[in-house]
């Protein structure tokens, strides 16, 4: 084994977090090669290290500030514009209304256009009740079962 | 798992991984609060195309690594005597390096790493704080696994030799 070969192979050991003695292959070059024993130790001494580096708790106060981040719906997302059109059909609801019984006795052209207008008015109302199916406005469910 | 969940089962993890990567807690503070704020208002665009976690980690490694570059790290000066041998250490260990590896805690290692470049110190807190495999790590930061193993290889060879005294900084 050339020196190397050594070092790649010491650190694809290391890599691979396995809790035993130097593979033969490393033994044998590092008894026989003073440098690459001494970079063998040095590599393993710090892998040693880090994975001994310790934890640090965050603070009370971060914890704290963190907590009191305003939480979402987490698990319930509404995506579009359903809002605004609700919110436009309730006000077009009462104006409508004086129209609903002219349209049941229509007998001149302004009153036809009245209803169209009226339909109009309808329509967005019950789009903004069926949302999902005319505008693709959906709720979605986020996963956490993936964590 | 609501937000306070993820608050919970992150915060800590979160924390010290910026603080591995940024070197100082006021940075790492600021870097968790900052995460958890983009966990808060992105969590609506998730789409699971990856894991949470995934997507957690990635936004941890991208407000890390912008604040890393935007504010440097203060450096651990080598040229302070930071490493400069106790002489109580003699007593117990002539090996240089051992004795600074047992140094504090690790703390000065600690500092050290955070002054490695940006994706080595990201995928050597991500392998030896949070016990991530190659792929996982590879996912986080939309890289190919053969660079996190280059990654690694390269981060504990410059740690190797900046604990030796060998002064080329990254």
């Amino acid at each position: 084994m050339k020196c190397e070969e050594f070092k790649e192979s010491l650190q694809n050991f290391l890599d691979a977090r396995e809790e035993r003695d130097w593979p033969n292959g490393l033994s044998a070059h590092a008894s026989s090669c003073p440098q690459c024993r001494t970079f063998g130790d040095s590599m393993i001494a710090l892998h040693q290290a880090m994975q001994r580096l310790p934890r640090v708790s965050p603070s009370a106060e971060l914890m704290g500030s963190l907590k009191k981040i305003k939480q979402p719906d987490a698990s319930l997302v509404k995506i579009g514009w359903g809002p605004e059109i609700r919110r436009g059909a309730q006000l077009l609801l009462p104006l409508a209304l004086p129209y609903i019984a002219q349209a049941f006795s229509l007998t001149t052209t302004q009153h036809v256009l009245e209803a169209l207008i009226l339909l109009l008015g309808m329509t967005v109302f019950v789009m903004s009740v069926l949302k999902p199916l005319f505008l693709g406005v959906h709720e979605r469910r986020v996963s956490l079962e993936k964590l | 798992m609501d937000f306070d969940s993820i608050v919970e089962h992150f915060a800590e993890r979160i924390f010290n991984q910026a603080l591995r990567v940024l070197g100082n807690r006021e940075d790492a503070e600021e870097t968790t609060t900052d995460v958890f704020m983009r966990i808060h208002r992105g969590l609506g665009d998730f789409r699971g195309e990856s894991q949470l976690s995934t997507w957690i980690w990635r936004i941890t490694a991208n407000v890390s690594l912008t604040r890393k570059s935007r504010k440097r790290v203060q450096m651990v000066s080598l040229d302070a005597g930071e490493f400069r041998d106790d002489p109580r250490d003699d007593e117990l260990n002539s090996n240089p390096e051992e004795r600074f590896l047992a140094r504090e805690g690790g703390e000065e290692l600690a500092g050290l790493i955070a002054e490695l470049p940006d994706q080595e110190a990201s995928a050597i807190a991500l392998f030896y704080l949070q016990e991530m495999k190659y792929d996982e790590i590879a996912a986080i930061l939309q890289i190919p696994p053969g660079t996190v193993a280059t990654l690694l290889h390269r981060g504990r060879e410059r740690l190797r030799k900046r604990i030796r005294g060998e002064r080329k900084r990254p």
